[in-house]
């Protein structure tokens, strides 16, 4: 079958690599940077997780792993992405009765993050990014809304609500380190 | 003269810090620094009298009045925000404390608060070497991500970086599992992680061994499940308790992990989807005492205080916390007079410390100054202002000192 050939990528932004959080040293297990090849083994991953009977992780996490380094090197995808495994992460859990708010909580900053990034360079040439988002088709920003407002209520959270400007604001925070590289600070 | 005690005077969110369970309501306040304050202080105040063993914790307020993005926006200016008072402290502490620079090292726990989140972070200084270790119940990015970012960028006088790692406690790798699942419990987790750490003489070296080997940006990761049991023991989920105990050796060292029973538990609904019925999910609560326990001893320390004092203890900043000679205070006689009485939450600490190992005084080194009654009482003296309403209390002269 004819692969596609990987493009080798830098890291998105300079701050990206403080965004610890994504930057667990397993990602660097993941050796592709190439953003469509990325999103193919993430959809892979959720292809093994549907056929699978077991209640295991295994294809989520390495799914996570992938929209990780993806969101490093290509920004707004990853995090889509990332936003994505996680309601679906958050449903699994659920089921297995436990109600993981705060996962769903740090994706709301993630998904603001990527809303951010967007917003300062829409890449309207980007066709991953289109794909993922489609609903931005109908208007500039019905798809960061809509998907909030679905993530939001995964954590019992409703428009409007103090603790979702609480998020709105911690990711407003995270862009800014993520687009500015500041100097360091000598004692 | 002012006749007010304790809590009195503060404002009613801070009260309500001290004396209620944390509102769930997802348009409640931010838990209140001031109310933090308080807690660690009467913490402080409870070992002193217990064992004499010292909590060099400070509460510190991030960036408070951080440029909006609107405004950062319109800037353009990214040095708007460059300003950061979690990095200053501890700048300041390493710069002009002398402990921070001996052989033997000193251990400090930090409780930053961001926006509404709250994270500790645990520090150990010396001459030769400075670690940290981020602890965040909820693994939310402005702990896990803002703290490092800070403490990576910090440096020495060789302009070398201060901490040479970071050592960050994550989820756990394979389900994402951590302490803390509600979007409300962090300042309670916050201040259990800070006094609970603080009774581990060999956390960091402990950590450093377990955690994996720094990346490339000199962070080191270790899971929550290979945390020591005393930082997971109110973890919310059970599946995540289960779990501990099934694979961390050191379960054994807490009873209530082990047995199940010992759990308090509580029922909340989910509800994860528009127009879907809501599902109930049954949780570990123990987080929920762990706080009233200490708010009970922050509400007793104060009973003993005028207001005055408290607002003090309030409004006090993070650098004159660190490093000053402890002071007599007058709560000794309250824990002397309770200890094996009728406070639940000094006998139930005082048995929790009994058990853990022995005070370190080598490395929590001194104890914040508190202002005593006969301290406030002078300054009391002085026409009361409409400012101490608003919790800025009159600062003591050697303080004003220090500040210089």
């Amino acid at each position: 079958m004819f692969r596609k050939k990987s493009v080798v990528a830098e890291p998105a932004y300079p701050g990206i690599e403080f965004v610890s959080t994504l930057y667990d040293p397993l990602v660097s297990t993941i050796k592709e940077t190439d953003a469509e090849q990325l999103n193919s083994m993430i959809k892979e991953k959720l292809r093994q997780l549907g056929e699978s009977k077991e209640v295991d992780n295994t294809a989520l996490n390495e799914a996570f792993l992938c929209a990780q380094k993806m969101a490093i090197y290509h920004g707004v995808p990853g995090l889509i992405h990332y936003t994505n495994l996680t309601m679906l992460s958050i449903d699994r859990q659920l089921a297995e009765g436990e109600w993981n708010q705060t996962q769903g909580f740090n994706a709301l900053i993630y998904l603001r993050l990527a809303e951010r990034l967007h917003e300062q360079n829409p890449e309207p040439d980007n066709r991953l990014v289109q794909r993922l988002m489609p609903d931005e088709r109908i208007t500039a920003t019905g798809y960061w809304d809509q998907k909030r407002e679905a993530l939001a209520w995964k954590v019992g959270l409703r428009p409007g609500e103090a603790r979702l400007e609480d998020a709105n604001s911690a990711g407003d925070g995270l862009f800014q380190d993520v687009i500015s590289e500041s100097p360091k600070q000598a004692i | 003269m002012d006749s007010h005690r304790g809590l009195e005077g503060v404002r009613e969110d801070i009260q309500d810090g001290v004396t209620k369970p944390i509102d769930p309501n997802p348009n409640a306040p931010n838990y209140p620094i001031g109310a933090m304050r308080l807690l660690v202080h009467g913490e402080q105040q409870r070992r002193l009298t217990a064992d004499g063993s010292l909590l060099n914790c400070v509460v510190v307020e991030r960036n408070p009045d951080i440029k909006s993005y609107d405004a950062f926006s319109a800037q353009k200016d990214p040095a708007a925000s460059d300003y950061d008072a979690f990095a200053e402290l501890i700048a300041k502490i390493k710069r002009e404390h002398p402990e921070a620079n001996m052989e033997t090292s000193m251990r400090v726990q930090v409780i930053v608060k961001q926006a509404a989140h709250y994270t500790t972070v645990d520090l150990e200084l010396s001459r030769d070497n400075n670690t940290c270790i981020v602890l965040d119940a909820g693994a939310d990015p402005r702990g896990m991500t803002k703290l490092p970012m800070a403490l990576s960028k910090l440096t020495n006088s060789d302009n070398q970086p201060l901490f040479s790692e970071i050592t960050i406690i994550r989820p756990n790798q394979d389900d994402g599992r951590r302490p803390q699942n509600d979007l409300h419990n962090c300042p309670a987790f916050s201040m259990a992680h800070a006094c609970e750490a603080s009774k581990i003489a060999s956390l960091h070296r402990d950590l450093v061994n377990s955690a994996t080997p720094p990346n490339g940006l000199r962070y080191r990761f270790i899971d929550w499940r290979d945390a020591p049991p005393s930082l997971v023991k109110d973890a919310q989920s059970f599946t995540f308790l289960k779990d501990y105990v099934k694979t961390n050796v050191r379960a054994a060292e807490l009873p209530e992990l082990t047995d199940g029973a010992a759990y308090p538990q509580k029922v909340i609904m989910a509800n994860k989807k528009k127009g879907e019925p809501e599902k109930k999910i049954t949780v570990n609560d123990a987080v929920s005492q762990t706080l009233k326990r200490y708010q009970q001893q922050a509400e007793m320390t104060c009973k003993l205080l005028t207001s005055s004092a408290v607002m003090e203890i309030v409004a006090r900043s993070p650098e004159a916390s660190v490093g000053l000679a402890v002071s007599p205070v007058s709560t000794s006689r309250m824990y002397q007079t309770l200890a094996g009485g009728s406070f639940p939450a000094a006998k139930d600490m005082a048995r929790a410390d009994a058990e853990a190992p022995p005070p370190r005084r080598t490395l929590q080194r001194k104890a914040p100054a508190v202002p005593n009654d006969g301290v406030s009482q002078q300054v009391q003296t002085s026409p009361l202002s409409s400012s101490l309403k608003e919790n800025v209390a009159p600062v003591e002269p050697e303080r004003r000192a220090l500040k210089r």
